[in-house]
């Protein structure tokens, strides 16, 4: 198989479940990644759900996405042994990755500039809730208080209930992981030009606000914040439309536009609809071209709006979306998982990739790479490590022999 | 002091949404983008509001504002017969090309990843779309509302007795996230480039990168056949996990617990009530879930959300206010960082733009105010791919910079 466009280079994984995806990115891209983990085990290995739902720290499907493709040892930080051949293992990489709180690896003399005393190329990173100083520094927070913190959940809900996350899937963590993997790159790329390693220092807070930051627009211009309005969608000065729709079975996400952007969609929609003997007269004498936002009352978006979600209520969200993609409507159906499994441009690009749980006697479908490169190969090539799985060989390139290990063994430092 | 990506050069044939989001992070950290645009079609966001006073005009969007710092605009009609030239030229001075525009749209300019590679072979080409190249979709049109139902996590989104909801970022959630994937594969290209001298084309697909971010849903469907849900703000492994009313108008406290120390603690600053007995157990508080909640809440709803944040926090209970983007302005935390600038720009005027995620400890990022639509055509030609005076006022005459 062909190279990785990152093959080569190596990283050290200390991170729980708010910066995996930052070592799984790269190790998508070909970076060895080595996840670290205590003796035993990470805690975030008994996060579910639990492959067929049996609680095992060897089936949390939550740690086996973000950590495929890594390999796993462990090793006893705490402990002085543990430390010292921690540095031995950091002498040869060229990335760390670590969530923990801020200054605790200072506590324990693995702080940035230990690090950089061993191995002065190597880029730190630093993932954590608020970054390493400040006011809040200190808080304790997970994905649900940090989104909250960050903005992004007072931009998602419906008005009459409380501010909503999405759900199962930590998304703070995700932009975190994405941020921290971008920022090890560009500090990558400065390395290459001036042989300096250096410390990022990601704030997870500030992966998500950056996303609801998409309001500092609104906010420049009109000096005011965006409430959460569930499935509506409204413009300052531009009315309330919706924008997520119940049909027969399903939903589908439909927001009218005004002008040249949305005229094919409104005039096919319109057509669609007179099939159908379901568009109200004012709608089938309107010149979408010259119809917008701005010279449009709410009473027109609502009668509009009323029309539409009659018609779109006789059909199924599968139905909408077939017609919807041959005529080149901008209509798509809220998609679950089950329908990305199904969907033919996912298959036909090679999505997908099986990767072998021996073990279980079974081969199981991940999302392939995030990106197709022309020369190079980008996604999971095997499934994440078992506890220590890869202590052997991993500790043999420092020099580490089986007595040594059974030794450390006994001692608890692996 | 240095900037990290000093050096690096890139075009971006960019239009809406993810693209220039792209370019600028690559360029606050010293990268050299140049913007090509031409007069009959702008950047979309351009064209996006709102705008300065409310009037329409190509400078006057805050939208482009915010989705770009810095950057060289220049007004180029790439269908122009005598366009080839300035292509080349710019295609030579380039490391990378960043395109969002349909399949098949730069192609019909000639800035085909084939013809660029004729040009420059070791060129980076990064095609970002919504659906990828090739495949029966490849054309199919979209933005960041449909790529949001698309993407599975608006499906994840709400409530479960409701339909789901509009994602953040105003509902185009999806066109923050292909970005970031498009910039850590452009450094990964570059590196194996300086390793090897050889160029490629990456093909990014917005859906694809957005299913990134979903991996135990898939793996949780293939492995146990469960499709997941909207389940408001709940947890399989927290209880208490929500979101919970405070005194005053729309103020709420995120309140998350997961381990039964952390539960102890949190029924000792409720004062021992007396109903907590029944829910010692992470198992007895998620089968009462919603009764539990609204015993919470029947505490939270008088206090003052911030209070009660630090009241918990003092604790070591992990509790967070629900801020909308303007209470984020006067964070202590974020002016710490100094996170938000405020720029002037000829058109808009002062406005707030926000820094990036992270902090580089020895190369620190700049951020400029953005491009007006084709101020730097000239700049770019005669300083950057070297053209003389007298052929820049030629292909100007020609109607080339358009």
């Amino acid at each position: 198989m062909a190279d990785k466009p990152l093959s080569g280079l190596k990283a050290i994984d200390l991170t729980d479940e708010k910066g995996m995806f930052c070592g799984k990115i790269l190790a998508d891209l070909g970076v060895e990644v080595i996840k670290v983990e205590k003796p035993g085990g990470d805690e975030a290995r008994m996060i579910p759900p639990f492959y067929k739902n049996e609680t095992d720290k060897e089936k949390s499907l939550f740690w086996l996405s973000f950590n495929a493709g890594k390999k796993g040892i462990t090793l006893d930080i705490r402990t002085k042994k543990g430390r010292e051949i921690f540095k031995r293992l950091v002498e040869k990489a060229d990335f760390l990755i670590e969530s923990y709180d801020p200054g605790y690896l200072e506590e324990i003399g693995l702080g940035y500039e230990e690090i950089a005393k061993i191995n002065p190329q190597i880029v730190v990173v630093s993932i954590t809730p608020f970054g390493r100083h400040g006011p809040f520094a200190g808080l304790k927070a997970d994905d649900l208080v940090i989104q909250a913190l960050g903005a992004i959940l007072s931009q998602q809900g419906d008005a009459d209930r409380p501010p909503v996350r999405t759900s199962f899937v930590p998304q703070a963590y995700m932009h975190a992981g994405t941020d921290a993997a971008e920022a090890a790159l560009i500090a990558y790329y400065f390395r290459t030009k001036s042989n300096m390693g250096q410390h990022v220092d990601v704030s997870i807070m500030e992966s998500v606000l950056w996303v609801a930051g998409r309001d500092l627009a609104f906010f420049n211009a009109f000096g005011i914040s965006y409430k959460r309005e569930g499935s509506l969608w409204t413009r300052p000065g531009r009315g309330t439309i919706r924008s997520i729709w119940e049909c027969r079975e399903g939903y589908v996400a439909f927001a009218i536009q005004g002008g040249q952007t949305g005229a094919p969609t409104n005039r096919a929609l319109v057509e669609w609809m007179d099939r159908k003997g379901m568009v109200p007269k004012f709608m089938k004498e309107k010149d979408w071209e010259k119809w917008d936002f701005g010279n449009v009352t709410q009473e027109e978006l609502d009668r509009i709006c009323e029309a539409v979600g009659a018609f779109f209520k006789t059909m199924s969200a599968d139905e909408i979306e077939q017609e919807a993609s041959k005529k080149g409507l901008l209509i798509n159906k809220v998609c679950s998982v089950k329908d990305h499994l199904s969907n033919p441009q996912l298959r036909e690009r090679g999505f997908w990739k099986e990767i072998e749980h021996a073990d279980w006697e079974a081969k199981i479908l991940y999302p392939g790479g995030f990106a197709k490169f022309s020369l190079t190969p980008v996604g999971p090539s095997f499934r994440a490590p078992k506890v220590g799985e890869h202590n052997g060989e991993v500790y043999k390139t420092i020099g580490l022999g089986r007595e040594e290990l059974d030794e450390l063994r006994r001692e608890g430092v692996i | 002091m240095n900037k990290a990506l000093h050096g690096l050069k890139v075009v971006g044939i960019v239009t809406a949404g993810a693209g220039p989001i792209l370019v600028r992070n690559l360029i606050i950290h010293g990268a050299e983008a140049v913007l090509v645009e031409t007069e009959s079609r702008p950047n979309v966001t351009r064209a996006s509001g709102p705008f300065k006073d409310g009037i329409p005009g190509p400078d006057r969007s805050y939208s482009f504002a915010i989705s770009i710092s810095g950057g060289l605009s220049i007004l180029l009609d790439l269908k122009h017969p005598k366009a080839d030239i300035v292509k080349t030229r710019l295609v030579e001075w380039a490391d990378v090309i960043i395109e969002n525009w349909r399949p098949g749209v730069v192609e019909k300019w000639g800035m085909g990843y084939e013809d660029l590679k004729k040009i420059k072979p070791d060129i980076i080409l990064l095609s970002l779309s919504h659906m990828g190249r090739g495949g029966p979709y490849s054309n199919m049109a979209g933005w960041g509302i449909t790529l949001s139902a698309l993407s599975g996590l608006m499906f994840l989104t709400g409530w479960p007795d409701r339909p789901p909801v509009n994602l953040g970022g105003l509902g185009i959630l999806p066109d923050y996230i292909s970005p970031r994937f498009g910039l850590i594969a452009l450094l990964a290209a570059l590196e194996y480039r300086r390793k090897t001298g050889k160029g490629q084309h990456i093909d990014l697909s917005q859906y694809e990168a957005a299913i990134q971010f979903q991996i135990p849903a898939v793996l949780e469907f293939l492995a146990n056949g469960k499709v997941r849900s909207r389940e408001g703000n709940r947890s399989d492994y927290a209880c208490p996990h929500g979101v919970f009313r405070c005194k005053g108008e729309d103020s709420w406290c995120a309140i998350s617990i997961r381990t039964e120390e952390e539960w102890k603690k949190f029924v000792r600053v409720m004062g021992n009530p007396e109903w907590a007995k029944r829910f010692e157990t992470f198992g007895e508080r998620k089968k009462k879930e919603s009764e539990l909640e609204d015993l919470i809440q029947d505490w939270t709803k008088n206090q003052d959300a911030s209070e009660l944040m630090m009241k918990l926090q003092k604790e070591g209970i992990r509790a967070g206010v629900v801020r909308d983007l303007k209470d984020t302005l006067h964070c202590p935390q974020l002016a710490e960082r100094k996170y938000w600038h405020t720029l002037d720009h000829p058109v808009l005027g002062p406005a707030v733009y926000q820094g990036p995620s992270y902090i580089l400890s020895k190369t620190p990022y700049e951020l400029k105010r953005p491009p007006c639509l084709g101020e730097h055509t000239e700049y770019v030609c005669t300083k950057l791919l070297g053209f003389s005076d007298e052929e820049f006022i030629e292909l100007f005459q020609e109607g080339v910079f358009k």
